[in-house]
Order: structure tokens, then sequence, then C-alpha cells
């Protein structure tokens, strides 16, 4: 008996030698790229994945003839569902607290709360089903927590905060075009000039948090909101930067140069109700990303809109802006399809079939070959936003990727905007600088809240 | 042996054919959807509230923690102020309307059917969000009421910009939906005898003279329903808020449902947001309590 398990011992050994070789087999570079020619997809006849994602109703069409044409190649059977940004994030903690998230879900920058639902991607990148020949360590590096190098999700492309302007109301008003360095002063001389010509307000959108996040890396060197891993504020307690932005921002609006907060609110994530599509405002801020919807409206009015950087508190200062990714795809850590899953994520990012179809409606490819297949024959609108990414990624300060949003963050951005901003313009606070100390007080309040 | 045995088999008859054991088998689906769905959620929030809690992970006790936070918690003071602001003056606005209507339909007319089952409609479908969307088109800073004010004179006025008037349009949303109130207060008119308001015309009493001393009397219990069932929709009122003004300008239409959700579901304290659901239940039974034990000085009963 004894000898009999000694055999079997042996036997096992050398099977497990043998398979050694087999398994430390690389792999070419590149073997799951399905742009290459003769590509093979993997068959999944008979097994389905699910995956879930917000947007509008046009990112909807897009996304299920992707989805479509993957199922048609590999057999499977992809069950989807999306929603509006608002209604995603309530199903999605639905569905977290129930333990049935899907194998595949849209993240946004707010990863870090949604952190232990999330598969780090790094086995599936350094095996190779997530094909990153193409993908720059740069673009990679936009979706990865920077505390612990594991990389939450591949970048369903870049975007970047900026404005949109109607060039036909500048002319109207004599003033000039936005540059790529134009300052806060710049921006407050145009409105008022605009508001004078058109009595109606000349900015209808304003993302306040954001603005108010890059005001303070324009003020300093080394000033961020947040630091880039996302576990502090990065700004040595300044409030200047913020009382700067208060003031300005609530004087125009006061004068009517900048809509009203009852107005911002009517248009909300509802791109395509703004203003300046109908030619009834000048100038709103946006995600580059959305500059193709607007654009449609706005055509559709015979109306042409062009794209600028966010304004600077001084001209030869930084720029406050950044390249960062605008949403991505992250795998469920529950999911019991994970290979399959990445092999989706895979497709999704990298096929120059599938991207031709999602156009960068969700941002900027970060597939570099995808990219020069979308520029190739780019209409005129696309065009422009290249343009505008590409030289915001030329600014110095921009090569920093986008921090990772704490978890406070949610809970600071909106009392930012709703208690300070939206107070200061109702007169509860005596001063700009009043309303930026409190508010610094309150943000460390949340901020510990979340500590423990 | 087979005298048991009949014994046992008859026991379990007699079971089955017992008048409490149908009761209670008819009543199950309702107990237990009542259970799972309202009894243990119930009970888990309670247990929550005095947790810090987010979903995904699992809940810490702080004991009274979050309700110590609750008392100095400025927005969630402001909640409950203008969650008070809205009732106070949407839910009586909400029953003269339902009563006006209610009256004007009692005349038996070959149309009053019709006309009923038209004012109802908007009970139907007005807590929708599709109902929101419209009133946000027809109340928005484009729309054909604030051109009228503008046109009037008021230069740049814009209800949802304004702290002071946000609340107008959500309250006249609410009001516009009084068909169920409506309806009660029809058949509640027509159980008041005749023969009081005969009685009165001859003794030469005026039409204000007879709604006042016959009608709301009369008519008093029913008010009261209504007045309880309103007030407790009225406190829990969410759609329109969120949907129309997200609770602003500068938490001028935040209200509490509104609030519990973003602190549960947006900042992820549902804990916290837990806590202030109870506290908003104490206080709902709190007024309702003190509407009960008013009552008995303002309704009438016959005999």
């Amino acid at each position: 008996m004894r000898k009999f398990m000694v055999y079997l011992v042996m036997a096992a050994l050398l099977l497990c030698s043998l398979s050694v070789p087999a398994l430390a087999e690389e792999k070419a570079e590149g073997w799951n790229n399905v742009n290459a020619e003769g590509y093979v997809f993997p068959d999944y006849t008979g097994e389905t994945l699910s995956i879930m994602w917000w947007g509008s109703n046009t990112r909807a069409e897009m996304t299920e003839k992707v989805i479509h044409l993957w199922e048609e190649h590999t057999g499977a059977k992809v069950e989807f569902e999306w929603y509006d940004g608002g209604t995603y994030w309530t199903q999605f903690q639905a569905k977290m607290a129930a333990g049935t998230l899907t194998d595949v879900f849209q993240m946004g920058n707010n990863w870090l709360t949604y952190y232990n639902t999330i598969e780090p991607l790094n086995e599936y990148i350094d095996e190779g089903i997530i094909d990153t020949t193409a993908i720059g360590p740069a673009m990679i590096a936009t979706t990865v927590n920077q505390a612990n190098g594991d990389v939450t999700g591949m970048s369903n492309g870049t975007n970047a905060r900026c404005f949109a302007y109607n060039p036909a109301i500048f002319d109207k008003a004599g003033v000039e075009y936005p540059t790529a360095t134009w300052t806060w002063e710049d921006f407050a001389e145009a409105g008022r000039a605009i508001f004078a010509e058109t009595g109606k307000p000349a900015i209808t959108t304003l993302e306040y948090n954001s603005l108010a996040y890059s005001v303070f890396t324009q003020w300093k060197e080394g000033y961020n909101f947040y630091s880039m891993d996302g576990t502090a504020f990065a700004f040595d307690g300044d409030t200047e930067p913020l009382a700067y932005l208060f003031d300005l921002l609530t004087t125009l609006q006061q004068e009517g140069v900048i809509a009203d907060y009852g107005i911002q609110n009517e248009i909300g994530s509802n791109i395509e109700a703004d203003w300046i599509a109908y030619g009834d405002s000048a100038m709103i801020m946006l995600s580059s990303n959305q500059f193709q919807a607007l654009s449609k409206v706005a055509a559709e009015n015979g109306i042409t809109l062009e794209l600028a950087t966010i304004p600077r508190v001084s001209e030869d200062g930084q720029s406050g802006m950044v390249v960062r990714s605008s949403q991505q795809m992250s795998m469920w850590n529950g999911s019991e399809k994970k290979e399959m899953a990445a092999n989706f994520i895979n497709y999704f990012i990298n096929s120059v079939e599938a991207n031709k179809i999602l156009n960068c409606e969700r941002g900027v490819s970060i597939n570099s070959d995808v990219l020069a297949a979308l520029k190739e024959n780019a209409d005129e609108v696309t065009g422009k936003v290249y343009t505008i990414i590409d030289l915001i990624g030329s600014f110095a300060d921009a090569a920093n990727t986008s921090p990772a949003e704490p978890a406070a963050n949610e809970e600071i951005s909106d009392v930012l905007k709703k208690t300070y901003f939206q107070g200061l313009a109702e007169g509860k606070f005596e001063s700009a600088e009043e309303a930026a100390e409190l508010f610094w007080a309150e943000a460390q309040e949340i901020w510990a809240k979340f500590e423990n | 042996m087979q005298a048991t045995k009949r014994k046992s088999v008859c026991s379990v008859g007699s079971f089955l054919n017992n008048d409490n054991t149908v009761g209670y088998l008819f009543a199950l689906p309702f107990i237990l959807s009542f259970t799972l769905l309202t009894l243990v959620p119930m009970a888990l929030s309670l247990y929550y509230s005095f947790c810090t809690y987010t979903i995904g992970s699992s809940p810490s006790w702080v004991g009274i923690g979050n309700f110590f936070s609750l008392a100095h918690d400025a927005t969630f003071g402001n909640s409950i102020l203008v969650t008070l602001q809205y009732v106070v003056i949407g839910v009586p606005l909400k029953l003269v309307f339902a009563l006006l209507i209610a009256m004007l339909l009692t005349k038996p007319t070959r149309a009053q059917g019709f006309y009923r089952a038209v004012y109802y409609i908007p009970s139907l479908i007005g807590g929708s969000v599709a109902v929101a969307l419209v009133w946000k088109q027809l109340f928005g800073s484009r729309g054909p009421i604030v051109g009228l004010i503008q046109g009037l004179g008021a230069q740049g006025f814009n209800f949802f910009g304004s702290t002071t008037w946000a609340f107008l349009p959500l309250v006249l949303c609410n009001a516009w939906q009084f068909g169920s109130s409506m309806l009660i207060f029809a058949s509640g008119l027509k159980q008041i005898p005749k023969d009081y308001y005969e009685a009165s015309e001859i003794d030469g009493a005026n039409i204000f003279r007879r709604f006042f001393s016959i009608t709301l009397p009369c008519l008093s219990p029913i008010i009261l329903f209504n007045l309880i069932m309103q007030l407790i929709s009225g406190f829990m009122t969410f759609t329109q808020a969120q949907v129309i003004t997200d609770g602003g300008p500068n938490y001028a239409t935040n209200y509490i449902a509104l609030n519990i959700f973003k602190e549960g579901f947006s900042y992820q304290h549902m804990g916290y947001a837990c806590a202030q659901s109870w506290v908003m239940l104490l206080l709902m039974a709190g007024i309702t309590g003190l509407i009960f034990k008013t009552s008995s000085h303002w309704t009438y009963y016959e005999n």
C-alpha cells in the first residue's frame, strides 16, 4: 500500500513538472489584440455576462450596438441595463447591498467610494487578456489607485472640463474670443460686455466644485484640492483661493452676468437643454465629451460652438486643468465570470470596430490605434474635442493625472455649492472670506466622518 | 385505536375549518409581505439609526451619537422648517380646493361622473416624475408663467432661483392632486340630510350661513380624515422636490425625505439617514396625535 502511495506521489510530481513549462510559456505580447488580422474571439456560447452603465439615450444606442457585435463574435449573451447619471448610483448601491452587481459596470472617478466592489485588473493586464500594447502608461495611470497601484478599471476615454462659447455673440458684443491663457479678469470682462449687449445671462452653467478645485491648483504651484492619492487635502488650509472665486462668481451672478442657481439647476446635467444651444447665452462650462451632444442641438438652431480652456488666475500661472479619465469599465470582484468580463472590457476599450460606433462619446479613446483610426475621418465637431484635449494635455501642470475622489468628496462638493456658494448669494455670510473659512472648517468635519 | 384515529382526523379537520385558521390563511399573503417589506426593514432601520453604517460594510454601534449630531445639524433643522412650511401652506390649500370642487360637483348632472373622473386624473399621475418634469417646464425660467410675470415688470424673476418663491410651484403641484380628497368630500356631502338645508332655507339662512352652520360641522369628521391623510403624504413629499429643484436653491426646498435620501445614498451616511427618518416619524406621529387630541373640540358627530 505504502509503495503504491509513493508511486502515486511520484506520478503526480512528474505530471506537475511536465505542466510547469506549459504554464510558464509566455504568450506573445499582444496575443489578445482584437484588431489583429485573423483574431479569433473566445467562444462563450451559452454563457451570459451582465453589464450596467449610465448615460444618455444616444450612449445607450451606441453601446447596445457594440454589445450585439460582441455577442455575434463570441456567442455569449449579454444582459445589460442602463440608467441616467442620478439613478445609476442608487441602483448600484442597492445591487451592492444585495450582492447582485453586474459582472462589468461603468464606474466614475468616485471609484474610491466603491473600492471594495472592484476587482483590480492588474493580473488581467499582465496576462494580456486586457491588451495594453496600444495604451500608454500615462493613460492606464488615469484609473490607477496611486496608494497601492491597483488598476481599478479601464478608462472609457479621457476628457477635460473646459468651456464652450458662441463666437457669434462674442462678435456682437465686440469682445475678443477666449485664448488658451485667458484669465478670470478676461472672463468677467467678456461676461459683463455680453450681458450689457444682450440683457440675458452670459454664462448659464458652471461646475462650482470643480472650478474651485481648479482655482486651488492655479493659485500656487504644488496646491491641489485633494492629494493625488485622495487621502488628504493638499492646499495647506489656505482659504484665499476659495474666497477669490466666491467673490468673483457671486458678484457676477448678482449683476446678472451669470445665471441664477434656479436656471442652472433647471439645466442640470441635461446639457442639451442649455441656453447656449438656443443662442440665449454665450458661455458654459462642460466636460469635453458632452460637446458632441451639445453641438448637435446647437446646429439645429444654426449655432456653431467652440471650445476654450478654463480661465486662469494669472496669464503665466498654472492652468488648473487636467486631462482625466471620463469614466471607466470596472469588473465586479464578486463576478463568477472574470475572464469573460476581462475579454469584454478588452473588446470594448480596444476594438477599432466597436469604437467607431462609440465615437468617443464617453471620452477620447486611450488606445492610440483606435484614436488614429477615428481621427482619420473625424467630423468637425469631434475634431474640436481632439484639439482641446491635445491643447490641455500640453500644459505642464496637466501632466498630473486626476486625483482619486475621496469618499467624502460627494458631500464636500455638494456642501460647497449649496451651503457656501448659494448661501453667499443669499447674503448668509458677511464676506467671501468668512464663507471660505467656514467651508474649510466644515470640509474637515466631513472628512473626519469618513475617517472612522 | 380506530376511535383515536378518527378523533385526530376530526381535530385536523376542525383545525382546518376553524374560522381563525381560514382567516389567517387568507391574510397570509399580507402578513408575509407586511413582515418582510415593512416590519423587518423598519426594525433594521431602527437598529442602523444607532450605528455608523455604509451600504456594503457592516454597521458599527455608536449609541445615540447620530441623534446627538442631528440636534446640531443646521441642514436637518432647516429641512424640518421648510417641510413644515410646505405642509402648513400646502395641505389647507389642497383641502379647500378639494372641498370647493366637490361642492360644485354635487349637483346631479349627466356630466358629473365625467368631471369627477377628469378631476381625479391628476391624483393618479401627479406623483410621477413625468408630471414633475412638466411642472418644471411650466414654472421654469423659460416657461409661460415666468414669462407672464416678467412681462408684468418683474425683470429677471424666476421661481426656482429664489429662496422665497421656489416652494410655491411645488405646493401648487401638490394642491393640484386634490382628486382623492375630493371624492371623499363628495361622498361626505351626500350624507348630509337634505332637510337641514330645507329647514334653514325656510328660516332665511343665506348660502354662506348654510355652509358654515350646516355643511362644515356635518363634514368635520371627513375633514379630520382628509387632513390626517394629506398631512402624512405632505410630510413625505419627495419626487417633485428632487426632480424640479433638487432641494435648492440654498436648501429652500430641501424637504426631510429628500435630505434623508441624500444623506443615505449620496453621502453614504445610511445610519445617520435612518436616525433622521425616525425623527421624522416621531414628528409626524406627534403632530397627528395632537390633531386627534384636539379633534373632539372641532369635529361634530351626529347622534
